[in-house]
Formats: C-alpha cells, sequence, structure tokens
C-alpha cells in the first residue's frame, strides 16, 4: 500500500533532508513497520499522526495514509 | 566552588549608593544559583506582606556557576522580585547574553533595593556603577532604548530594558534584552519601572574560572556531538517552538477562542509550515548550542519568533488565523514591554466578555482591527487598556466571568488546554507563580507522549519529579530546550565547580528550591485554596478535536491535588510538614517565617 510520510524538524535527515516521501508498505503494516522501514528509532519519536489523528506505534496503516512524525520536544 | 565569582552586587537606589559582598556560599551549596539561590535571597530579606511596587520590594538578578562558561545552553538569567500581578514569588529566565555579561563584570547576582524619585538607567561596567538620568529614554520604546544606549556605550555592552508598560505599572509588564529576549511573566518589567529604573547597561572585562578546565571543554565537546546536538533537541534549531502548534493541534491542546475549545480552524495559516515561508533569519543565546530563535519578516515588520506561546495565545486563542496580524501584534508587545501571554490572554477573555454582553470592550474574536490596537493601549493605559491591563482575574471580579478567566492565583494559562492534558492542569495549579508551563510540561509525556493525558493516575508523581527537575536545571542555569537529565548535570556542575553534586542531591535541591518558593507563597497568605483552576476546566468540555467531549472532572482535579501534597511530604491543607522541613535543611526557614 502507498503512504504519504512526513517527517517534521531534525528528522527528515532520515530522508536525507527531504520532509515528505511517498513510501510504499505492506498491507497492514503498523506504525513500528514503517519506523524500521525507514530506519527511525523509536527514541526519536514523540507524537505520530495519521490522517491528523494521533495513533500508537501498534496501530495499522491503510492505503493512502498520510502520516506526520514529530520529534521530542523539551521545555515548552 | 570554583564558576562563582563569589561576589553580589547591591545597589542601593534610595540612596543613589552601591557596595559589593561575597556570595553567600552556604546558600550557593544548598540551592546552586538562579532560581533557587535568587528566592532564597528574597525569602530571607523581604519582609512579608510587602507591596511588590513599593521601593522596599527587591529586584534580584541571579547568574548561577555555569553562566559565562561555554557550557551548552547556559546563557540565561534568572531574575527574582515579589510579582505584582499574584504576590506569590516571582522568578522569571531571560535568554540572549546578559547573564554572561553580569559574570564578566566580576558579579554572580545584582540586587536592586529602594528606589529612585525621577527616571534613571544603572550602567555597570566591572567595579563602576553609575545611576545616570533616563529623561530621554522614558515612554520609549525598548528597542528604541537598547539602539540608543548601544551607540552610547558600544556593541559590547549588554542591556535590560523596560518599554512603556513597565514605566506604567502595567501587571504583564516584561523586561526585554538583546532587543528579542524577555523575562515575561507575572509583572516583573513593571517592579522594574516602580524604582523608575528604565535600563540597565552592563559590560564585563573579566571571565570566569572553572576548577577543572580540561574535564569542562571535554564535557563540552562530547556533549556537542553526542548529546545536546542529536534529534531530541535539534527541534529547536530547525523549527523553533512554532513546531508545538502542529503538536498541539494534533492532540487537541491548541488554545482557542480563550480556552473554549483546543483545536483551530485556521491552524495552518500559523503553523511551523506557515512561519518558514516567511523566515528571515536565525538568532541564538550566548554559549548556545540550540539557536532556537528565528526572525520572521511580514511587510516591514521583523519579530523574533512568534513563539509558541505567543501564536496560541494571541493567535489561535483570539480566534485570529492571520500570520501578519499575529506578526504585528507579537512585534507591538515586544517593543512595548508586554509579556505576550498574559497580554493574548487577557485579550480573548475580553473578547468573550464582549461576545457574552457581559462587558463592551469593543473586541471580538477574529477581529483584527480592535485586536491590534490592545497592547498600546494596555502599555499606555489609554481606553479599554486601563481595565484590560488589570489583567482577567481583576477584570473578572469587576465585571463577572471568573469561571472563564483562564488565571491561576492572578497569573494567567500559557499554551496548553489542561482539559487535554490533566497533569498540565495540575502544574498550573500547584506553579509557584501562577499557572504556568515552566516549572512543569507534563505535556511532553502526556499529550505528546504515551501516558494517558486523561486519567488522574500517576499525575502527582509526574509533575512533582518535573517542577523538582525544572527547579534544579534552572538554578544551575541551563536553559529549557536541552533536555539533560541529572547525571549530565551533575558531571557538568562538578566539572565547572569541583564539587561532588550527585543526582540525589540535585533531586533534593530541585525539591528545596520548589519549598523555599512554597513557603514565601504561605508567609505571603496563599493556602491550598490558591491551588485551583477556573471553572471551565472542570464543566465545560472541548468541543471539537482529539479532546472533543474532555473536561477535568473536580472530583479528579482534586484528587490528583491531594496525591501531590501526600507525595511531597506536605499537610492536608498544602503546608508543608516539619519533617519535610528538617529533611530540606528548611526548618531555620520555616521558624523565621512563624515569628515574623
Amino acid at each position: 500500500m502507498k503512504t504519504k510520510i512526513t517527517l517534521m524538524g531534525p528528522l527528515n535527515k532520515y530522508f536525507n533532508g527531504t520532509k515528505t516521501k511517498k513510501i510504499t508498505l505492506s498491507s497492514h503494516a503498523t506504525i513500528e513497520d514503517l519506523l524500521k522501514k525507514i530506519g527511525l528509532p523509536r527514541e526519536y519519536v514523540s507524537i505520530v499522526a495519521v490522517n491528523g489523528a494521533k495513533v500508537s506505534l501498534d496501530d495499522s496503516l491503510q492505503n493512502e495514509d498520510e502520516v506526520v512524525i514529530y520529534p521530542p520536544v523539551s521545555g515548552g | 566552588m570554583l564558576g562563582y565569582q563569589n561576589k553580589v552586587l547591591r545597589i542601593d537606589l534610595n540612596n543613589k549608593a552601591n557596595s559589593t559582598e561575597p556570595l553567600n556560599m552556604e546558600w550557593a551549596r544548598q540551592y546552586i544559583g538562579g532560581k533557587g539561590l535568587g528566592i532564597k535571597y528574597l525569602f530571607e530579606e523581604l519582609k512579608p506582606g510587602t507591596d511588590p511596587f513599593s521601593p522596599e520590594n527587591k529586584l534580584i538578578f541571579m547568574a548561577a556557576p555555569l553562566t559565562g562558561t561555554t557550557v551548552p545552553c547556559s546563557g540565561k538569567l534568572a531574575i527574582i522580585s515579589r510579582s505584582p500581578a499574584t504576590g506569590t514569588i516571582l522568578d522569571c529566565s531571560i535568554g540572549g547574553h546578559i547573564a554572561s555579561e553580569i559574570k564578566f563584570a566580576g558579579y554572580d547576582a545584582v540586587i536592586i533595593e529602594g528606589a529612585v524619585d525621577t527616571p534613571s538607567y544603572i550602567y555597570i561596567e566591572d567595579e563602576k556603577v553609575e545611576i545616570l538620568s533616563a529623561h530621554e529614554l522614558w515612554g520609549k520604546g525598548s528597542h528604541e532604548t537598547e539602539t540608543t544606549l548601544l551607540h552610547r556605550y558600544g556593541k559590547d555592552c549588554k542591556i535590560l530594558s523596560i518599554g512603556p508598560a513597565g514605566e506604567n505599572l502595567i501587571p504583564m509588564a516584561c523586561i526585554n534584552s538583546d532587543y528579542y529576549r524577555q523575562a515575561g511573566r507575572g509583572g516583573i518589567g513593571a517592579v522594574m519601572g516602580s524604582k523608575n529604573i528604565k535600563a540597565i547597561v552592563v559590560k564585563g572585562n573579566g571571565n570566569v574560572k572553572v576548577a577543572n578546565m580540561k574535564e569542562t571543554l571535554g564535557f563540552i565537546n562530547h556533549m556537542m556531538h553526542e548529546n545536546t546536538l542529536t534529534d531530541d533537541n535539534l527541534w529547536a534549531y530547525t523549527d523553533g517552538t512554532a513546531m508545538i502548534v502542529e503538536m498541539s493541534q494534533t492532540t487537541g491542546i491548541l488554545p482557542t477562542r480563550n480556552f473554549q475549545d483546543g483545536a483551530f480552524q485556521s491552524y495552518k495559516n500559523i503553523d511551523s509550515e506557515a512561519m518558514k515561508k516567511v523566515r528571515a533569519g536565525k538568532k541564538g543565546c550566548g554559549s548556545c548550542a540550540l539557536g532556537c530563535g528565528n526572525f520572521t519578516k511580514i511587510g516591514e515588520t521583523v519579530v523574533e519568533g512568534p513563539e509558541y506561546e505567543t501564536i496560541a495565545l494571541c493567535a489561535s486563542n483570539c480566534d485570529i488565523g492571520d500570520l501578519e496580524a499575529l506578526v504585528q501584534f507579537n512585534s507591538l508587545c515586544d517593543d512595548l514591554g508586554l509579556d505576550t501571554i498574559s497580554t493574548g490572554n487577557t485579550t480573548a477573555f475580553a473578547m468573550e466578555l464582549t461576545e457574552k454582553g457581559i462587558k463592551d470592550f469593543g473586541l471580538s474574536f477574529g477581529d483584527i482591527d480592535a485586536y491590534l490596537k490592545v497592547p498600546e493601549m494596555i502599555a499606555k493605559k489609554q481606553g479599554i487598556g486601563a481595565e484590560l491591563a488589570l489583567g482577567t482575574r481583576e477584570l473578572a471580579k469587576r465585571y463577572g466571568g471568573s469561571d472563564f478567566a483562564m488565571q491561576v492565583k492572578g497569573l494567567e494559562f500559557p499554551g496548553y488546554e489542561p482539559r487535554g492534558s490533566w497533569g498540565m492542569g495540575l502544574a498550573y495549579a500547584t506553579s509557584d507563580r501562577g499557572a504556568c508551563h515552566m516549572r512543569a510540561w507534563p505535556v511532553a509525556q502526556e499529550a505528546y507522549g504515551d501516558v494517558d493525558p486523561f486519567t488522574t493516575e500517576g499525575k502527582a508523581a509526574m509533575v512533582i519529579e518535573l517542577q523538582n527537575y525544572n527547579a534544579v536545571k534552572f538554578s544551575s542555569i541551563i536553559c529549557d530546550f536541552w533536555a539533560l537529565d541529572l547525571e549530565v548535570l551533575s558531571q557538568v556542575l562538578n566539572a565547572v565547580t569541583g564539587e561532588k553534586f550527585t543526582v540525589e542531591e540535585l533531586d533534593r535541591i530541585g525539591e528545596r528550591v520548589v519549598s523555599i518558593g512554597r513557603l514565601f507563597n504561605q508567609r505571603e497568605g496563599f493556602t491550598s485554596k490558591d491551588d485551583t483552576l477556573p471553572n471551565r476546566i472542570f464543566n465545560d468540555a472541548l468541543k471539537s478535536g482529539a479532546t472533543a467531549g474532555k473536561k477535568i472532572p473536580k472530583e479528579d482535579f482534586e484528587k490528583m491535588l491531594v496525591q501531590y501534597y501526600t507525595i511531597r511530604g506536605w499537610n492536608e491543607d498544602g503546608t508543608i510538614g516539619q519533617e519535610k522541613l528538617a529533611e530540606l535543611q528548611l526548618i531555620e526557614a520555616k521558624t523565621a517565617m512563624e515569628e515574623a
């Protein structure tokens, strides 16, 4: 299935400086699977949003999902 | 201990005199510096019941042992006083380069006492201290003031200044530095104005000695490569705080229309992507590895920021989804010397009072023209500004609407909706200076993390841990945006000072700092009744987005509060128990309090 992935802030280094990429995943892939595929360590992820809603790492993705991944932020 | 200059400069404005004394190193061992040591000094020296605007109030500028070294993110200054907005203890934090300059001038702290009777500014160059006329600067914005003084004394000096808001004793006036940095909250700028001090110019020709240079430099090198500049922290460089707009919108905690909602329809106009399109440059503070400052230019208006707090309180909270209007509002607040959090929050409250027909301030949500007139009116007490300047609590006392005056102890809520992050609600209620996100920020673990935001479970312990951590971090002083742990903090403190602070001891110091702030407030008459939230949080459900339907039932809030007091070892009424005082070496402080 095809998904559109956006990496926020410094995380775009995992896309070599590009912010948004289309990634093909196997059906029923989870967020965790996605992170593994793009080589993004779990500890560098705070919020994952799918189609604007926060999800957890074991949630599955669907075709055409738009995913935004945020780094942890300190302070306020 | 090294890192310190072992010298305090005391300026007596009543007699236009100054003196120096050794830093109280016994206190420094217990409180380190910055927030903690500043509160300790004020607790010991200020008579209870002192009017914040009287000459008897003190304004303490407190650096720390790490200040003036090249330790990453060590360039901030603590400013401590009694707040005119709340009457509580007030410590603020300001970036830029002033903190290091005070250390280079040879001081750990500058304590300003009394008041002069005509507008003045203070010039400090090492041992030279002058109190000079500010007649021609009075009434000018902070930016013009700073430019004038830089021309007069040269670009090497660093400046603290107030704008017209501080001069007019507005309880939401801030102190500015380096043009674009603020000590924002609680009316700290008004305290400076009450002393008739327009600016403080500092030039330092000295240096800071550390105990172990090799270890300190090795630590810095290692941290820059392995810790500070890693993905955990670089968000501040790449995006700045504007990225938090998207995070808050996604999780339903973006203040909208005076905290009536947690999601804002027009958020894309004011998020980090919108900011990047008009970014005009970057800026960092002294010894900063992160460079979180971003300049935004729209038309002729240039502003540093807008930072997340400004965006949340002055845009979404006022239903202003127009970036140019926000940038103008931000710029006006900066130059006039107003805290954008309290100004935006109060503006939104006035909008709701108007729309509900309670009191017509001529403001409404989304009305840009009227909104842009507000900062100047507040700073100069003109028109509706004379009343808006009082802040939400006082406005509510006059006209009603206390259920939705979004403040605690008289300090307006910052940019996180507590109904979407219950620990944040507890943090607001128990913060030493009123509603504040800089004492504990549970949002990182709740809304932005894995912890269930909508439960009381574990929240008291979380808030306590975060409060203790921030307290010792802001006493050492390390900037909020470097997420170092206590182990790393102990390493750098020990390398610089030559001391042997353990992680446990640092945690204890953090607890002690929180507690002495609490004792200060107790002494001023604050009780557990003041540790509360406005009824909107308990009674009104949020309307849309990820937190639609959410509120904090009052009994759940009270449960968290009771747990908070219990875990802290405080009494049921929120006062600190004897056993805990002894443990924290605060018995003397409590006894002195009772005898007063």
